[in-house]
């Protein structure tokens, strides 16, 4: 009788019910998780294109000092590949 | 003035005035408002002419006869559809930007950025849509890098990176379509013309994917929304995104309806991923614009279910939740702009009482938040009820969990109602006066009435939208 008397005091327990659902589930577990993945993953991920075309850029700029021992070089090997794929053509 | 007066002279006049007049610039919110109005005047017209089938012709240009570039333009509803809701959303954007600071470059923008527009939606030769797609970018660039918030110049480059990266994708599909079937006229090309349909639907729909915008190519948006001025952020949700929802229309469901029903699953499960995701971030924020954006997107990816369906009456209830949607949340941006420059903050937290202090303002919010989360009697209600049957008719009964969108919306709309335009006066809200310039009111009461009588009287609308996809065949 007790326990019937608290069960319809609290009202079936549905306003506790709807507040943790709401408070825990919703909130707490599924939003949260879900902005944490749009900053951490999805956001992270379209600025890491950023990070990745700065560091190429990097890596490129120790390419091209506009030496001209390296201008030439450069020259060089693009003729030799040139000189490599005609007498591979001419071959077949 | 002829259709390609009205794509070019407002660039011309933007150049113009740029040049001239910029001593008087407060006379370009004038300039702009005519032309608009004149806009929408065209716009209105086009119904009368329409044929009742097939598109109204408006001339060609540019005829250079080595390449096909010609500059066709050409309408049917749908585009005159979207060439209305356009000038209707320009007109109420230029009264929302009455008391702007730097008006005189602000407007030429403005006008730019209009002609742009109206040549997407009316051009249909491939090349010559691209480069008004691409157009419309460069105005909003400085419009969100000048006028807007503290990261402007951030928000600014990744909408113009992001969405440009895209349009290359766009490009690509261009011009494999016209290596495949000789023809750069959208209205001409079919499936069938098509040696490698499947890899032009993904290019095409990946590349509109990101303006429209669907999971996960939406992180610009928020960003976007957040640094843009209020009005601008208008024109965001209510033009540009609306765009790449015509663009998917026009040349995705409708150009090459047997890949897309072949792939309507990924549409739909992009859609349905976007909606809740979108919702759920809602939930969370506490930034309320960025609140707004994500709303913004919820109501896009019901946008896709609705296309996902490729029938009628899917793609009948796309376009009104499309318009309802623009309606909506532009006054939802609106007032989260003069609550930020009012209070000096974006957080709810320093919102809380403003209805104690602006009750007019504080009951178009509620009124437009009651649309967005779809109540009776607004224009959210009839889009997203329509949205919910038509995915239902297509795809069966495990389509009402559309229906929790709905619920997602009460959760995070009712609790910003009881952050902001409820609860305890903060500090911020006691000190400030929350006195609107009294254009910039009627730009919101002009919305609110939209979302009122279009929610009541939604045959107003459907009367335009059903034969706007009767002369399309789908499968």
């Amino acid at each position: 009788m007790r326990s019937l008397h608290t069960v319809l005091f609290n009202g079936y327990y549905i306003e506790f019910f709807i507040h943790y659902f709401t408070k825990n589930i919703i909130f707490n577990s599924l939003s949260r998780t879900i902005n944490w993945m749009d900053i951490h993953i999805i956001d992270a991920a379209v600025n890491a294109t950023v990070n990745i075309s700065f560091s190429l850029n990097k890596l490129l700029r120790k390419t091209d000092r506009g030496l001209m021992s390296d201008n030439s070089g450069a020259m060089l090997i693009g003729v030799v590949i040139l000189l490599f794929i005609i007498l591979i053509e001419g071959i077949a | 003035m002829s259709a390609i007066e009205i794509i070019f002279m407002p660039m011309v006049l933007a150049l113009v005035l740029s040049f001239f007049l910029r001593s008087k610039a407060y006379i370009n919110k004038y300039i702009s408002l005519f032309l608009f109005i004149y806009m929408l005047g065209f716009s209105v017209s086009l119904f009368k002419k329409l044929p009742d089938e097939g598109y109204l012709q408006l001339g060609s240009f540019l005829d250079v006869s080595r390449f096909d570039f010609v500059l066709t333009l050409q309408v049917d509803l749908l585009s005159t559809i979207m060439l209305t809701l356009t000038a209707v959303l320009l007109i109420l954007v230029t009264l929302s930007s009455w008391s702007m600071p730097k008006q005189g470059m602000y407007f030429n923008l403005l006008i730019a950025f209009s002609g742009s527009i109206f040549g997407v939606f009316m051009s249909t030769n491939f090349l010559w849509f691209f480069i008004f797609w691409e157009l419309t970018l460069v105005p909003m660039y400085f419009l969100i890098g000048i006028w807007g918030a503290q990261k402007r110049v951030y928000a600014a480059v990744k909408f113009f990176l992001y969405t440009h990266l895209a349009s290359m994708l766009i490009l690509l599909a261009f011009f494999l379509i016209y290596k495949e079937s000789g023809v750069f006229d959208m209205s001409l090309v079919k499936e069938s013309m098509l040696m490698s349909p499947v890899l032009i639907w993904w290019l095409l729909f990946l590349g509109f994917a990101v303006k429209m915008p669907i999971f996960p190519f939406h992180t610009w948006l928020p960003d976007a929304h957040v640094q843009a001025p209020a009005p601008i952020s208008v024109l965001l949700a209510g033009v540009l995104l609306k765009m790449g929802a015509y663009a998917m229309i026009r040349m995705v469901i409708v150009m090459l309806p047997e890949t897309s029903q072949q792939y309507a699953w990924v549409v739909l499960i992009l859609g349905l991923i976007s909606m809740f995701y979108a919702g759920f971030m809602a939930i969370y924020e506490t930034h309320l614009k960025k609140m707004v954006a994500y709303s913004s997107i919820s109501h896009m990816g019901l946008v896709v279910i609705a296309l996902s369906t490729m029938s009628y009456s899917g793609l009948s209830a796309a376009l009104y939740e499309m318009i309802g949607h623009a309606f909506i949340i532009a006054p939802l941006f609106l007032i989260a702009g003069f609550l930020h420059q009012k209070t000096g903050s974006w957080y709810m937290k320093d919102m809380g009482g403003i209805m104690q202090k602006a009750p007019y303002i504080s009951a178009i919010f509620i009124l437009a938040g009651l649309g967005a989360l779809g109540l009776p009697s607004t224009m959210g209600f009839i889009g997203e009820l329509s949205i919910l049957i038509s995915s239902i008719q297509n795809f069966g009964l495990w389509m009402a969990l559309v229906a929790l969108s709905s619920m997602l919306g009460a959760g995070y709309m009712i609790w910003t109602f009881r952050r902001v335009i409820y609860g305890e006066m903060s500090a911020s809200v006691k000190k400030s006066n929350f006195i609107m310039h009294p254009i910039e009111f009627l730009a919101l009461v002009i919305f609110a009435f939209f979302i009122i009588v279009f929610g009541l009287f939604p045959n107003l609308l459907f009367e335009y939208i059903n034969p706007a996809f009767s002369q399309f065949e789908l499968l």
